[in-house]
């Protein structure tokens, strides 16, 4: 992974910590089911430090989705993609 | 049609699973699909021996933990399904919402001629958007059981479930149960004992093979 794209995962990361920290202080009940474990909203902050898993299920799916609404907006305006 | 649901309930996240589970019960009695279930203590590894045994069920279904290689029961003491006794879901439909099942057992019950919906990796949501997880967790069921469409397209309608879902949650600004959403939604896989073309694909071609390569 290049040195620019490490940047953009840091950045990333930075927003999700802050819409999670936002959660921690807005829903004290709010709990993420990971299996057999259940994390609160800091818990998940701490844990995308560590947990090398989580973070890249969290940065594919951020960006996958970002592409997946470019997708539905460019159908929108255009038409479906045959291409 | 006979079912047989198994939904364990003794943490935090099969008491959700639990809840998810209620629906199927629900369509299954409105649909006249005629439904046993195991629930709390009788889901458990004899229990659903049994029933497995003595109804004969078309359908299996099962809501809770799982492993690669099994679906644990009440307790988490002993798996209620696994390599072992899986040939008791030989010839049925099996519909989990487990995690990582669909990984080594999966396949082994597929091998035996049964059908498994099942997911590959860890099942995860969040609980402010629980609504939307046991959407995606119980359309499948909807879409293959109640309205009888392919397995093909049921699992192809499924997927679009989540992924709808998962736009629907980031515009509702809910980004983390848009990723486990999406998540979920790629681990899902609906493994078919009964797609004669592809058996056939694999038998005819081992036939059409040249006769030197088919010795070695």
């Amino acid at each position: 992974m290049s040195e620019k794209n490490l940047v953009s995962d840091k950045v990333l990361i930075t927003e999700i910590k802050k819409t999670l920290t936002k959660i921690a202080n807005n829903n004290s009940s709010w709990t993420l089911v990971l299996g057999r474990e259940t994390l609160s909203a800091t818990d998940v902050i701490q844990r995308l430090d560590k947990d090398k898993k989580l973070r890249k299920i969290v940065l594919t799916h951020y960006v996958g989705l970002a592409v997946e609404m470019e997708k539905q907006g460019r159908e929108k305006r255009f038409g479906e993609d045959n291409t | 049609m006979k079912a047989v649901l198994c939904r364990p309930k003794f943490d935090s996240a099969t008491k959700y699973t639990f809840v998810f589970a209620a629906e199927i019960l629900q369509w299954c009695q409105q649909a006249g699909i005629d439904i046993t279930e195991l629930a709390e203590e009788d889901a458990v590894r004899p229990a659903v021996e049994t029933a497995l045994e003595k109804i004969n069920p078309d359908i299996f279904v099962f809501y809770g933990h799982g492993s690669e290689d099994c679906l644990w029961g009440q307790g988490a003491n002993e798996a209620a399904i696994d390599i072992k006794n899986c040939d008791r879901l030989a010839g049925k439909e099996v519909f989990t919402l487990a995690c990582l099942s669909a990984k080594d057992l999966g396949p082994e019950v597929w091998r035996k001629g049964g059908t498994y919906w099942g997911y590959v990796d860890v099942f995860s949501f969040v609980t402010d958007a629980l609504p939307s997880f046991q959407e995606a967790g119980n359309c499948g069921f909807h879409y293959r059981f109640l309205e009888g469409d392919s397995r093909e397209n049921a699992l192809t309608r499924a997927k679009e479930t989540f992924t709808r879902l998962s736009v629907e949650l980031v515009g509702a600004g809910n980004i983390f149960a848009a990723i486990f959403m999406r998540e979920n939604g790629e681990n899902l896989v609906y493994l078919d004992a009964h797609k004669p073309e592809e058996k056939e694909g694999c038998l005819l071609g081992l036939l059409k093979l040249p006769l030197r390569l088919r010795k070695n």
